[in-house]
């Protein structure tokens, strides 16, 4: 699972001015731009794995007849607090 | 052109894979469309994996083990899923003491906050808090 750790990382004031410059310009913060920018320079997310993905996933669940998920979800949720609040 | 940083709930993940019965299929489809175009870059919590099996398993939806597995498998290799950091904690229980919502959803909504990003959710809870907007609400915006 991915955890985001703080790093501590060295360049030149006029890269990081022009870093902050372009962030500012999509409305986006310094940390968003950089880690899209090392997605893209790594590859990743890679459309064609998104889509291999997709179809494993939904072939799998081709049978499993028709539900709401917003109603799945919720009907989880809230028995998984009432099993908490009767552990209090 | 912005990216939008989205989170995206349980109950929208599991649209990606599931089909029939659901509401706004498209729409929470299409925003897998935005991140692979890289419009939007969309995660998950590492919640949502647990949400998701433990629906499908103990749900009534008719999806084996070996196919539940495949399904969370498909989800890990789709969106990074995100753990919250122990300042996200005091947000969620203070999100889910003023709204009354199980700290499972505020959970959702404190990493959003904290990112300063959109949370897609189905939940009516969450939506009616104002703490998340439909897939059909961000999709116009895409």
């Amino acid at each position: 699972m991915a955890r985001s750790v703080k790093v501590m990382i060295s360049m030149t004031e006029e890269l990081l001015e022009r870093i902050d410059r372009e962030a500012a310009a999509r409305d986006t913060t310094r940390s968003a731009f950089l880690q899209e920018a090392a997605r893209r320079e790594l590859g990743w997310p890679d459309s064609a794995a998104i889509d291999a993905a997709l179809e494993r996933g939904r072939t799998a669940l081709a049978g499993a007849g028709s539900f709401e998920s917003a109603e799945l979800i919720r009907t989880e949720r809230e028995a998984r607090d009432e099993r908490d609040r009767r552990r209090r | 052109m912005s990216v939008i940083d989205v989170v995206a709930d349980a109950n929208v993940a599991l649209k990606w894979f599931h089909a029939e019965g659901e509401e706004e299929l498209d729409e929470s489809r299409a925003l897998l469309d935005a991140h692979k175009a890289r419009t939007a870059t969309v995660s998950v919590l590492d919640l949502t994996a647990y949400e998701v099996g433990n629906a499908l398993l103990r749900g009534r939806a008719r999806a084996s083990h070996a196919q539940v597995a495949t399904v969370l498998e498909a989800l890990g290799e789709i969106c990074p899923a995100l753990t919250p950091h122990p300042e996200h904690w005091r947000s969620a229980t203070r999100l889910a003491d003023r709204h009354d919502l199980t700290l499972y959803d505020a959970a959702y909504a404190a990493v959003a906050r904290a990112r300063n990003a959109v949370l897609v959710t189905l939940d009516h809870a969450l939506l009616e808090a104002g703490l998340g907007q439909r897939p059909s609400e961000l999709t116009a915006r895409l």
